[in-house]
């Protein structure tokens, strides 16, 4: 080859080269935060110097019992207080469905029980879920709480499952990537002696054939993966002659998981299970019962699971003592499962959910799943999203305002009483020819044994107070003082639940028969010991919305308390306190189902005098409430189509399956195209004021009140440019304001139990409690706790307190001031794969439990963003599914939970108007309008009648072929995920996920330079962003010396590099061809 | 033609290069429009870079098929053609980052976005190959 032409060839090489390491270098700049994760590097510095008058890291600090002395981080402090409250979760939370003691069988065991251990997941314990919540890092196992003293972190790592990408099969990992070189810890387990023959049984099974996970999800054909006896005997064929030495108990797991992204699915089950749906028992399962009942005369069943399992056949079975609900327990749960069954606390929990006999014979199962509209592919142009869903699905949610237990308890009230066809065939799946409430339910909300008994006394009346205040809302409150005795032989505490019951006119506004209102616990009543607890029940929530409802404003819907007879009952669950409200009321009790006691029940009449009818029209916030959310009912845009769910004829409205419906509406199509904003392009925008002179600079701003003066003056002095990159590039990362002193920062985090940052790997590693990467326990990953359900099971507010002051403490010690979590969407039935991440199917006990941990987190500055907001009813299709309801349906049972939690009015304060200040928004619709472009969802209802002021964030990249819409809806900002920079490598005009609009605009700074409404949305929008912000624990970093430092990292470096050299070859090489080339031919 | 043919190995792996980089510029547009949800935003710059690169190649092979001095400039529109085929690769890939992310993830089941993935990968592996076709022509000598 001759030299001129190599060196041509090297100087193609060398573009290749330049060009490859600048295009990558510009797809790694974008994407630098999330690099910085993968590769441990940082990319920028947060850079802050403590001055006298500025001192850092003075606003928010770890409690004194997770430091050193000299204030540095204790990690070992700081995991045993996470083993302690995630065993006091379970300890509070497992819920006892049945105890059988007679004969000595049943729970408690005796210290030095010898027990097996029976079920696949006694060996592979179900901590978490597969996706979302898991359970991380070093676990205590049901064996080690049973039989052991001391962890064993190092060869007990939670497993999690990923999907294989090529195979699509999924596949079992660690959950801590470095293993586990950390501290251990000792505990005083059960005192068991556990047979040691199954475990190896079933950790050969497991690694043979089930691979089973301590974190797994769901499947639209779920397979539960418990092997047959006769596998457990090709493993070992004598392992019946263990029997012997273990007899005191045989403890059977029955496990079933949730998750993120998949749904189970009605008749969803693989074949070959022997099971009809996924959450009842399969044939194998019924094996491994039927096995523990040759191992003891004593059968303990576990049921490990955030959704109910249908458990009729094993509470109907006198061969079975007792069944314990322990939801997901996560890393350290197993403890508190122990204690329960070892007797050292008396369980005191409540079930979160219904538990029906068949899980189809909820109203809501009827519409649950894969809903196309025929002609979506004809009509609807937009596209599915971000996940490639498809277009135009929904879910009818026909069932109305009759959720969980409030459809089975109310059906019961109303057959009891005779009223709207309660006895008919429509909806029985247990009773042969009719409904009925014993054949139909087997365990109902709220309800949970105990070792011992308690007696509930309602003490006198109720003590109303009712308070109009200055903006036109009324407070009306009733305080019931229930006289709790522990009538039993066992020490043990209890939860006080208050039931209210409004007076219902057949054929009017729809109303629940019972509905929780409040609940609180009582301390540890020793036998004979009583207790008056007092529990305050804020009536707005006994009000019903009737959206047919003329308000004087002319507007229509609102909320009314109608005059009449209320009653209110303490119980233990809803239909106990409701069978004790009919005893009140003087219903037989040979018509009831269950005990009743009316002396734990008051009857109250109330009057227009009192209160008047429209007494909650008006929010806390001093908004007038009426409709917002009418195009969520089908029938709004096309009538009559759909029938509704009512007391008044169960038989005749009983929901139908809507799996047809066809798009006839035009203004129903636009909406599911997303035409809802026009950007306007001529209005005069001079009265809004940016870039103006001030001095007032973000860190000033540190616990300001949202009204506070300043934040006008400061709002002011930023660019609408400036303004609308905050307003658009929120998630993990928000850009900074240079002109407020503001800088780009890594912000917020998963989820609810737990952050999902390792400990040593903090954004904030100039805390002076940070944990430095040579830290023994720095890889403890605190994503640890419970489910949710298990923590709303507890009905404990001040257990949920100190959990979210626990992960407010986390927060400080990873520097994340932002959490996405809670969950805080009802359970609308059970086979939503994410139940695990939700609370509840009651908004009440979901709204307080919430409240509960955004204000203990809040106290160490991490802002709680409860998700989604709102409607986030399955995982099926959940990029855009449309769920249609009624308003009522809407308000009362699926925004309650949050209207709870923003207003928080039990911590409101005469100065304070304290609530939650963040939020994730729902990937779904309402109706045919996206959650994110919802002004009456997100300004009316959010905004004004709930007085949230805060972040309020879409899910990642959703809706941003929407982006008009979305900046003057009330969202403050896109999840843009990874997405950072600032007038940097990251621009409005060339995000990607921007420029495809569904109006036609092109999204750049000047899009709003002439649209008023936008501006005035953008500005709130930083304002409430910044305002989050100001009270969270990220003010510990800032003062007037904050700035960002930019930071050679290696793969920095090596981009560069190797784009400059290239470069220079690159012409170097060029030249001498060139010059070679010349040479040669004038040598010719 | 001739004149193609007349440079030998470097003519026929730069006429190669063009059609490969065609390809490419074919495949691109499949792969933008063939499902709204993942039109390709920056379509207009990708397109202009892969066009630019194919009329650079194009000229790379006019400028080295002369016989008088200006044959020896006909490296600089092949690096250009080549750096723009290799930005515009960028810019596929960066544009298609969070489906492969979601598709190798939690996303795998994702039938329409595999299609995507496919038809963007030959778009990005046509490209590469027309660079590697450069590079190559820029190796041989021409038949004098």
């Amino acid at each position: 080859m001759k030299k001129g032409y190599a060196l041509r060839g090297l100087s193609s090489i060398m573009a290749a080269v330049f060009g490859l390491s600048f295009a990558a270098g510009s797809i790694a700049e974008g994407y630098s935060s999330t690099i910085d994760t993968a590769l441990g590097t940082k990319s920028e510095s947060f850079v802050s110097t403590s001055t006298k008058d500025d001192p850092l890291y003075s606003k928010f600090k770890p409690s004194q019992d997770v430091l050193h002395e000299d204030g540095t981080g204790d990690s070992h402090a700081l995991i045993q207080k996470a083993i302690d409250l995630n065993r006091e979760q379970l300890q509070e939370g497992a819920v006892l469905l049945k105890n059988r003691t007679e004969d000595g069988k049943g729970l408690p065991l005796a210290k030095g029980s010898a027990v097996s251990l029976l079920g696949i997941h006694s060996q592979m314990n179900l901590l978490g879920s597969g996706f979302g919540v898991k359970a991380q890092g070093g676990y205590i196992s049901l064996r080690q709480a049973l039989e052991g003293n001391r962890t064993d972190f190092a060869d007990t790592i939670a497993t999690s499952l990923s999907q294989n990408w090529k195979t699509h099969k999924v596949e079992l990992g660690s959950t801590l990537k470095d293993g586990w070189h950390g501290d251990e810890f000792d505990f005083d387990g059960a005192g068991f002696k556990v047979n040691p023959v199954l475990p190896d049984i079933y950790q050969k099974l497991n690694d043979d054939k089930y691979h089973h996970a301590n974190n797994e999800q769901p499947t639209n054909e779920f397979d539960p993966g418990e092997p047959s006896v006769k596998e457990m005997e090709q493993v070992k064929s004598d392992f019946r002659d263990s029997f012997k030495d273990y007899q005191d108990a045989a403890i059977v797991v029955i496990a079933r998981p949730s998750a993120e992204s998949t749904d189970y699915l009605p008749g969803g089950v693989a074949k070959g299970t022997g099971a009809k749906e996924p959450l009842a028992l399969t044939a194998n399962e019924k094996e491994q019962i039927a096995l523990a009942k040759e191992a003891s005369d004593n059968v303990i069943v576990l049921l490990d699971s955030a959704s109910p399992i249908e458990v009729s056949d094993l509470e109907n079975d006198d061969e079975i003592s007792a069944i314990l609900w322990i939801g997901a327990p996560g890393s350290y749960g197993n403890l508190g499962v122990a204690d329960i069954l070892s007797g050292k606390v008396s369980p005191s929990g409540g079930l979160p959910d219904i538990y029906p006999t068949y899980n189809m014979s909820a109203p809501a199962m009827q519409n649950m799943g894969d809903f196309q509209y025929t002609n979506a592919e004809d009509l609807i142009t937009r596209g599915g999203g971000q996940f490639g869903g498809k277009v135009g699905t929904y879910i009818m949610e026909a069932e109305g305002l009759y959720t969980g237990y409030r459809y089975y308890e109310t059906r019961y009230y109303d057959l009891v009483n005779g009223n709207g066809n309660a006895d008919s065939a429509k909806g029985a799946y247990a009773g042969e020819k009719s409904w009925n409430y014993d054949d139909e339910v087997v365990y109902g909300f709220g309800y949970g044994l105990s070792y011992t008994t308690f007696d509930f006394d309602m003490e006198g009346k109720p003590e109303f107070s009712i308070t109009k205040n200055e903006n036109g809302s009324v407070d009306a409150y009733a305080v019931f003082n229930v006289k709790v005795t522990n009538t039993g032989k066992t020490a043990g505490k209890t939860s006080v639940q208050i039931y209210g019951q409004a007076p219902y006119t057949e054929g009017g506004v729809e109303k629940s028969a019972v509905q929780l209102l409040n609940y609180d616990k009582t301390q540890v009543l020793q036998p004979g010991e009583s207790q008056v607890v007092p529990v305050k029940a804020d009536l707005q929530y006994i009000a019903s919305y009737d959206s047919t409802h003329a308000n004087e404003d002319g507007t229509t819907g609102t909320y009314i308390l109608d005059p009449g007879k209320y009653y209110f009952a303490a119980g233990n669950g809803a239909h106990l306190a409701l069978n004790n409200m009919m005893s009140l009321q003087g219903t037989k009790e040979d018509k009831l189902t269950g005990e009743a006691d009316k002396t734990a029940a008051v009857a109250v009449d109330i009057t227009e005098d009192q209160i008047s009818q429209t007494a909650f029209s008006v929010s806390k916030n001093g908004a007038a409430i009426h409709n917002q959310l009418e195009y969520a009912d089908w029938n709004h845009f096309q009538p009559g189509e759909v029938i509704y769910l009512s007391r008044a004829d169960w038989d005749a409205t009983w929901p139908k399956t809507y799996d047809k419906l066809t798009l006839t509406s035009r203004e129903l199509i636009d909406d599911l195209n997303g035409k809802y904003y026009t950007i306007h392009t001529d209005d005069d925008t001079s009265s809004i004021l940016w870039d103006q002179n001030s001095d007032i600079k973000f860190y000033e701003m540190a616990g300001a009140a949202y009204d506070d003066p300043r934040w006008e003056k400061l709002l002011n002095s930023i660019s609408l440019e400036d303004a609308q990159y905050l307003a658009t590039y929120g998630g993990p990362d928000m850009p900074g304001i240079e002109k407020l002193g503001m800088v780009e920062a890594k912000l917020a985090e998963n989820c609810g139990n737990g952050i999902d940052v390792n400990l040593a790997s903090s954004t904030d590693t100039n805390a002076p409690w940070s944990i430095q990467a040579d830290d023994p326990n720095g890889n403890w990953h605190p994503q640890v706790f419970a489910s949710s359900p298990v923590v709303a099971a507890s009905f404990n507010p001040d257990l949920s307190h100190r959990l979210g002051e626990f992960i407010g403490t986390e927060s400080l010690f990873v520097g994340i001031p932002i959490l996405w979590g809670p969950g805080l969407n009802t359970h609308r039935h059970a086979y939503n794969g994410r139940n695990g991440e939700y609370y509840s199917e009651d908004p009440i006990l979901s709204g307080y439990t919430a409240m509960e941990f955004a204000i203990g987190a809040q106290a160490y500055g991490l802002i709680a963003a409860p998700k989604h907001y709102a409607f986030n009813d399955q995982e099926t299709n959940r990029s855009g599914v449309s769920p249609w309801m009624t308003e009522q349906r809407a308000r009362e049972i699926e925004l309650r939970a949050y209207q709870i939690a923003f207003e928080a009015s039990k911590y409101d304060t005469a100065d304070n108007n304290v609530g939650m200040n963040g939020l994730m928004i729902s990937f779904s619709k309402i109706g045919p309008v996206e959650c994110t472009v919802s002004t009456g969802l997100m300004t009316e209802i959010l905004q004004k009648e709930f007085g949230f002021h805060g972040y309020a964030v879409t899910d990642i990249y959703d809706d941003t072929d929407l982006y008009g819409a979305v900046l003057t809806s009330g969202a403050t900002n896109y999840d843009m995920r990874g997405l950072s920079g600032f007038h940097g490598t990251t621009r409005l005009e060339s995000t990607a996920n921007l420029m495809n609009q569904v109006d036609g605009s092109h999204v750049s700074a000047d899009l709003f330079k002439k649209d008023a409404n936008a501006q005035a949305h953008i500005k709130e929008s930083v304002h409430n962003v910044l305002y989050a912000l100001s009270r969270s624990n990220l003010m510990n970093r800032y003062n007037a010396t904050t700035r960002i430092k930019q930071n050679m990292t290696w793969w920095r470096g090596l981009y560069i590099g190797i784009g400059s050299v290239s470069a220079v070859l690159m012409i170097l090489f060029a030249l001498l061809s060139i010059r070679k080339n010349r040479t040669a031919k004038e040598a010719q | 033609m001739s004149a193609i043919l007349k440079q030998g190995a470097v003519g026929i792996t730069g006429c190669l290069a063009v059609i490969i980089s065609a390809a490419g510029i074919i495949a691109t547009m499949i792969c933008s429009f063939m499902n709204t949800a993942y039109a390709l935003s920056t379509l207009p710059a990708i397109f202009v870079l892969e066009l630019l690169g194919t009329v650079l190649t194009v000229a790379g092979i006019a400028l080295g098929s002369r016989q008088d001095a200006k044959k020896s400039y006909g490296i600089f529109p092949v690096l250009a053609a080549i750096i723009a085929f290799m930005f515009a690769i960028g810019k596929l890939i960066n544009e298609r980052i969070l489906l492969i992310s979601g598709l190798f993830t939690y996303n795998s089941q994702n039938a329409a976005g595999w299609q995507v993935f496919y038809v963007t990968a030959a778009a990005v592996i046509c490209l590469l190959l027309a660079v590697i076709l450069l590079i190559v022509s820029s190796f041989a000598a021409p038949k004098e």
